[in-house]
């Protein structure tokens, strides 16, 4: 058997799986479609300046913002509680290096969901990542990553058991630092600028008050 | 437009209209099909047209429930055709050739042939159950890159995911199919 084979054997599949997957539109479908659609992007338009009251942040004077979404005053705390049965509205913003998007369903604790959150600022020197891999072993942080020989360790942040992953990477500026770790179930990537590993552990202690 | 059993009557009573109305509602939706396999439009286009000839000669007496469905088998497995007469001329590319790289992971490449009609029979059951088994996001996405041989691009706009996160959910299930094909002795 080959690859082309079982690619043959997948067309031969039950149709009522065939028109689920995409049902074919007819123009009436596409109208409503573009119709939601417009509504959709109104609502958007208006409801995007208000994202971090929804999240029961709120604006702070002299906070700094980027596309609506702020990180000066974050914790880690916060970013678990904002998926924390709490539903979403699913949107990117911003570029391929600075993006931010939550999602529409209920956090999941499926292995097989997983959402990425990005929370960045330009001018910061910091930017974190929350991914939320229920279900996956430690062992599967090291996909596409370089480990240092200092490899897993366990950090106490004010009193809080972190673990971390570290390893040093030559990103791109503005970041220098990589560190992947795991809090309360949750893995979570901070991007440090500076050079400094003490400044790592600075921002870890502010994220975790 | 009109409805999917019109049509199949009037294929029905052999009247050549029925040719006109499927290409009208259904002729982007097979050339589709058929580019995303041949990446070719003059090929596309004269897979489409055998389409056409081949559902005029299978109705009557064939009375499909799911029309669209129907047709694009027959579009599918036309173009898999002639995209084996491409690669023996050493012609052809784009998605397929990704589409079958991503599939030679579950499966273990042998070309031995006398077995091979029993080997199709068995393989498609075992297809069939295990796409049953999927969630229904994970086979939407499954069919949607090995049976429309859509790209990941165009998944993860129709699904609102990211492209990574639709390339770790279809290599989740390439695994889970591998396993399956393993089990049932595919890969012996």
């Amino acid at each position: 058997m080959n690859s082309l084979m079982l690619f043959e054997a997948i067309g031969e599949i039950d149709e009522k799986y065939i028109t689920e997957a995409k049902p074919v539109s007819g123009r009436k479908k596409i109208i409503i479609t573009f119709i939601a659609s417009a509504a959709a992007c109104l609502i958007l338009f208006f409801f995007i300046p208000n994202i971090p009251n929804f999240f029961g942040m709120g604006a702070q004077e002299g906070d700094i913002y980027r596309n609506g979404c702020h990180i000066e005053n974050m914790t880690l705390k916060k970013l678990s509680a904002c998926f924390d049965g709490k539903l979403l509205a699913e949107n990117i913003i911003g570029d391929n290096d600075f993006e931010f998007y939550s999602k529409t369903e209920k956090f999941s604790e499926n292995p097989d969901d997983w959402y990425s959150l990005l929370y960045s600022e330009y001018n910061t020197d910091y930017s974190i990542v929350m991914h939320c891999m229920f279900g996956e072993e430690k062992e599967n942080w090291k996909v596409d990553m370089v480990f240092t020989d200092e490899a897993t360790k366990t950090v106490n942040i004010n009193g809080t058991l972190v673990e971390i992953a570290q390893f040093d990477l030559t990103l791109n500026y503005p970041f220098k630092h990589y560190v992947l770790f795991q809090y309360d179930g949750v893995v979570y990537d901070l991007r440090v600028s500076s050079n400094s590993e003490d400044t790592v552990y600075e921002i870890l202690e502010l994220l975790l008050k | 437009m009109l409805d999917d059993n019109k049509i199949i009557d009037m294929f029905f009573m052999r009247n050549e209209r029925a040719i006109t109305e499927t290409d009208k509602k259904y002729g982007r939706y097979c050339y589709s099909i058929a580019y995303n396999i041949l990446f070719s439009s003059t090929e596309s286009e004269e897979t489409v047209n055998d389409t056409y000839l081949g559902v005029w000669n299978s109705i009557p007496p064939q009375k499909p429930s799911v029309f669209s469905a129907f047709l694009g088998k027959i579009t599918r497995n036309l173009s898999i055709d002639r995209y084996r007469k491409m690669t023996a001329e050493k012609r052809g590319g784009g998605e397929i050739t990704i589409i079958l790289s991503e599939l030679s992971e579950c499966v273990k490449n042998n070309d031995s042939t006398p077995e091979k009609n029993f080997e199709m029979k068995q393989l498609t059951e075992t297809v069939n159950l295990f796409i049953a088994s999927l969630k229904k996001t994970e086979r939407k996405m499954f069919i949607c890159r090995y049976w429309y041989g859509d790209s990941v691009k165009s998944i993860s706009k129709q699904f609102g995911f990211s492209e990574s996160k639709v390339k770790s959910m279809l290599f989740r299930t390439r695994n889970k199919l591998k396993a399956v094909l393993e089990e049932e002795g595919y890969f012996l």
